[in-house]
């Protein structure tokens, strides 16, 4: 028995050891690789899995002029086959570009005012004062809120009988009765208010961990060379945070796109168009209007738009982590 | 150029008392370092004439004005810290220039005068390198070269070469001292470290648990410390205590051993002096090891009988550890070739010029 | 520091207490709203009640228990449901997205040596070629009528994803130079409004009966919120020492012993900000709980969007009163973790 089991054995070590070699320095390889591949392929493939389908299934439809109230089911949307008219239409949609640049603005506005008020109370919040850790804690709370819930609370502020116009009255002492959400240019601010509202105690929660991390003694430097507050602001603090604001920048205006809760619940898109994005107006086209297969296109064109941004937008995110590399 | 005036300064955070009325007088134009064991109250003595630090009591002199309610940065008071404080997203150039970017100096003159300060540092190679990418060593002259160029009345450097490679340190120590006395700067300097401080000082502050011990030249630090805590942080190895009483026999003063026998014969101003003082019998006397010879015969009958214990071999010098009496250890600086075996004994001669005596209670030096 | 003049104290207390009422009040109105009695939080009178009067938990009450309208049965269901629908679907999106991200996480940050981010011009263009490839396929599944079944979708699925990887050596072969890093090329998907794919993804779910599940929302969840786990749980990894790992392989580890018994102790702060950060958005998700939930899951949002009864009409306070319950579990969770917070909610972005 022993014999019989050797044998083989050595004749293979024997006659094949180049090939031997090869198959263990493979084995070896693939081990480490095997693992790697492990570790990254479930997401991997769940993402296609998920995405691949949905994604194919809407470049089809978008290539057709298929609606579910034109008959049939969407799997017979080829009978509508029209090429590419959607797209054209798509471009030629002039509310789609001022949503498109509706959502920009919001986006825009908002996250600038966020990032100066964040930027201005955690300066008020940079040294110790009592009471500090209440207030800081008050500052946190919009965060927790979910935001259709907020979206509904400033839906009641602004109402003309709402507690907003109370206020004022009070102020100004004779009755203010605006209707915010009735009226073009009060209603987005009313939609960027609510916006700010929600998302300036993340900023101002990144800019304060920014402030306290600036080192101290460089600070203590400048100031014994004579360098003013502004100074010390425009030369020593602004280029440190600069990293940190352009990743609090990048991380809210990609959120801040994808805006829809708010509005959906503020003003509906409305009045009219006037504070309809990008989200808003395609929630329309496809479950008010009906219109999937144009919906489709208009989602196709939105997602080449927004990877040409996002190759951009997240262009700082990665310097620093190649810089270490 | 200025002088430095603490009166009565006193500093405490909350309940700890970091300074306790301060009163020092660093001249103009010289070198002074504050020296002390880390949470002495240095650095906060350091800050307190920076501006960095309000004092609960007392008052800051710079010659005749008074400072305490001068903003730091309208004091005219360079600072160099301990860690250097680089501003790392500038350039060396940058860097040094700062100080006068931001009093609105123009282009043409901060570029001049960077360039004589680089100069002047050995920085010239590095003026448009990202100071985040320099060496220590760069780095700390970089934070000199930053501070000077606005030429302060009053220089204060807060242990600025402890992250220093030894060599180096050697060498700034070198490089500073010079730049000091070529434009004539008054220096303040923080340091634990008493090589830096004797080295380079005209004048030396001790200071431990918020309190000045003594202040004077390093030559009076060394050879006439105040009390015990100055004789045993200046120097190295450092010196020996030897507790012990005074004894007077026969029209003669001894200082006798407590654990053990061995007695030192006083000279007449000691005796006098000893016998008026009223804790005489609780003293301590101390001699450096430098101070201390060996014989290995008792050729004089004032020689004090010790055994070896063991060898440090330092190289230049040996230090010998022995046993005096019972339990006292002492340390004596011998010949490097000094080779004696454990348990030899040996005889020790002490300079009575050398020796000094304190009592065991206060601390105090009695001379 | 030295002390500052007594006018900047003052000055400074003022703006505090002025921003932080600003910023507390539209929270104080809710809270109010909430303990308010119907004739104090009804706007139909036109009175304003600064603080409620007669404070009450009839709000909690009427929200939290099934209504049945006496004339014309219009029905108002109990919150309790859509609370534990979020629950569960939130939690287990979490899971979900933790599970895959973490793992690809470690995966980048440990073995991946593209660390190159993905031209868009290449991104479009490989999208393309994946288009152009497929879509006759898509026309053939549907002509066949084989699209509409979940077999269907499965055979196309697969044959995608084949696609996909060739296209993906193809291209390697003749661009030199980065082709992308997972971790970017999803977090590019980040920004991308999913308004934009919910109508495919929900003719997907419904051929796989995953409409109105609480896994078929769990699964949307975990895909959507999962590039924020890679992004910063690698960010996590990358602080751990490599040598740690090796030190535990050279002590006779497995890779994955290494991982599970190492790596991943040694980030479990960064593991906790992480789950808060992807809890809280999918706890907040409005949209896709709209268009994938009907009648059995509908969550939070999706329920306070219904809450409008046909006899008594806007149902303010009850809506208040859940919106208030609604913050409890995100706040619970922030004071449990409270020491990650800021890195979580900063996305890795603050490193202390």
């Amino acid at each position: 028995m022993d014999s019989n089991v050797a044998i083989p054995a050595v004749q293979e070590e024997q006659v094949k050891p180049a090939a031997r070699l090869r198959r263990r320095r493979f084995l070896d390889m693939s081990d480490v690789r095997f693992f790697t591949i492990s570790l990254t392929a479930p997401a991997q493939y769940v993402l296609l899995f998920i995405i691949m389908f949905p994604l194919l299934a809407e470049v089809y439809i978008s290539l057709t002029a298929w609606t579910p109230t034109r008959g049939g089911d969407w799997t017979q949307a080829y009978r509508f086959w029209d090429w590419g008219r959607n797209y054209v239409e798509v471009f030629r949609d002039l509310a789609f570009w001022q949503a498109l640049g509706r959502t920009f603005l919001i986006a825009g506005v908002a996250v600038s005012l966020e990032f100066l008020l964040g930027l201005g109370i955690a300066f008020l919040f940079l040294d110790e004062f009592p009471g500090k850790r209440v207030f800081y804690a008050l500052m946190l709370v919009p965060m927790m809120i979910v935001p259709a819930v907020a979206g509904y609370v400033f839906w009641l502020f602004f109402q003309s009988n709402g507690p907003l116009n109370a206020i004022i009255s009070l102020l100004i002492g004779q009755p203010f009765t605006l209707t915010w959400l009735a009226n073009d240019v009060t209603a987005m601010i009313a939609v960027i208010v609510a916006e700010v509202w929600e998302w300036t105690p993340l900023m101002f929660l990144i800019m304060l961990s920014g402030l306290v991390g600036l080192p101290e003694d460089q600070m203590r430097a400048a100031t014994m060379l004579g360098a003013t507050f502004w100074q010390k602001f425009r030369y020593l603090m602004l280029p440190m945070l600069k990293p940190i604001i352009i990743i609090a920048l990048v991380i809210r205006g990609m959120e801040a796109v994808k805006i829809f809760d708010m509005v959906y619940l503020m003003t509906q898109g409305g009045p009219a168009q006037a504070t309809e994005t990008i989200s808003i107006y395609m929630y329309k086209i496809a479950f008010q209007q009906v219109r999937w297969s144009y919906a489709a296109a208009a989602a196709m064109t939105i997602l080449v738009i927004m990877t040409i941004l996002a190759s951009y937008a997240l262009r700082p995110l990665q310097a620093p982590q190649r810089e270490v590399a | 150029m200025a002088s430095v005036r603490l009166e009565n300064l006193r500093k405490e955070f909350g309940s700890v008392v970091a300074v306790k009325e301060l009163n020092l007088h660093f001249p103009d134009k010289k070198f002074a370092a504050i020296l002390g064991p880390s949470g002495c109250g240095k650095t906060t003595t350091m800050n307190m004439i920076a501006g960095l630090e309000t004092p609960t009591r007392g008052s800051i002199y710079f010659d005749d004005r008074r400072m305490n309610d001068v903003p730091p940065g309208k004091r005219d008071v360079g600072f160099v810290f301990q860690n250097y404080a680089i501003f790392t997203h500038m350039t060396v150039a940058e860097n040094i220039g700062f100080g006068l970017k931001i009093r609105g100096v123009d282009e043409a003159t901060i570029r001049r005068e960077v360039g004589q300060i680089a100069e002047l540092l050995e920085l010239t190679d590095m003026l448009n390198v990202n100071a985040g990418r320099l060496s220590v060593n760069d780095m700390q002259k970089v934070a000199l070269g930053r501070s000077m160029i606005v030429k302060p009345r009053i220089f204060l450097l807060d242990e600025p070469f402890s992250n220093l490679d030894a060599a180096f340190r050697a060498y700034m120590r070198g490089e500073l001292k010079r730049i000091q006395r070529e434009i004539g700067q008054t220096m303040i300097y923080v340091t634990h470290d008493q090589v830096e401080a004797m080295s380079m000082a005209d004048n030396i502050a001790v200071m431990d648990f918020g309190v000045l011990q003594q202040f004077g030249t390093p030559d009076e630090i060394y050879n006439q410390p105040v009390n015990l805590f100055v004789a045993n942080f200046i120097g190295s190895p450092n010196m020996n205590f030897i507790p012990c009483y005074f004894r007077s026999e026969d029209g003669k003063g001894y200082l006798v051993q407590k654990r053990g026998n061995a007695r030192i014969l006083l000279d007449d101003r000691r005796r006098q002096l000893l016998e008026q003082h009223p804790g005489n019998q609780d003293l301590i006397w101390g001699a450096r090891p430098e101070h201390l010879t060996l014989h290995s015969e008792p050729s004089r009958s004032e020689y004090l009988r010790a055994t070896v214990r063991f060898l440090e071999p330092l190289g230049p010098k040996t230090v010998v550890h022995l046993e005096l009496g019972d339990q006292d250890t002492i340390k004596v600086i011998a010949h490097p070739s000094y080779r004696e075996k454990a348990g030899t004994v040996q005889w020790i001669e002490i300079n009575p010029k050398y020796l000094h005596v304190f009592d065991a209670k206060t601390g105090f030096a009695i001379r | 520091m030295t002390r500052r003049p007594t006018w900047q104290i003052v000055l400074r207390y003022a703006l505090v207490l002025i921003v932080v009422g600003l910023f507390t009040f539209p929270t104080y109105w809710m809270v109010t709203m909430a303990f308010k009695p119907k004739v104090e939080w009804s706007t139909a009178h036109g009175t304003i009640y600064w603080v409620p009067q007669n404070p009450t938990l009839e709000n909690f009450e009427t929200v939290l228990t099934e209504y049945r309208g006496k004339f014309f049965r219009a029905n108002q269901s109990s919150a309790l449901p859509s609370i534990r629908s979020s629950i569960i679907v939130s939690i287990g999106g979490t899971l979900f997205a933790l599970l895959i991200g973490t793992l690809a996480a470690y995966g980048l940050s440990r073995f991946s040596v593209d660390t190159g981010d993905l031209p868009w011009y290449i991104a479009l263009g490989r999208l393309a070629l994946l288009i152009l490839v497929l879509l006759p396929f898509m026309v053939l599944w549907a002509w066949l009528g084989i699209i509409r079944y979940w077999y269907g979708i499965l055979s196309f699925t697969l044959l995608g994803i084949g696609a996909d990887q060739l296209i993906g050596r193809l291209l390697a072969l003749y661009y030199r130079g980065p082709t992308g890093s997972l971790a970017f090329s999803i977090l590019q998907l980040r920004m991308f409004p999913p308004m934009a794919i919910v109508i495919p993804v929900m003719i997907m779910w419904s051929a796989f009966k995953l409409i109105d599940t609480w896994y078929g929302l769990v699964a949307v969840y975990g895909v959507v919120t999962f590039p924020f786990v890679v992004w910063l749980m690698k960010s996590f990894f990358d602080e751990i020492p490599r040598e740690l790992d090796e030190a535990a392989i050279v002590d006779g580890a497995s890779n994955w012993g290494a991982f599970f018994k190492v790596v991943l102790p040694l980030a479990k702060g960064g593991l906790a900000s992480t789950a808060l950060f992807v809890f809280i958005l999918n706890w907040s998700d409005f949209l896709i709980a709209l268009l994938l939930t009907t009648r059995d899951w509908p969550t939070i949002p999706v329920f306070l969007n219904s809450l409008v009864s046909s006899e008594i009409g806007a149902q303010h306070g009850p809506k208040a009163a859940l919106g208030l319950l609604a913050v409890i579990p995100p706040v619970v969770f922030g004071i449990l973790i409270q020491r990650y917070l800021v890195r979580g909610l900063t996305f890795g972005a603050i490193k202390r």
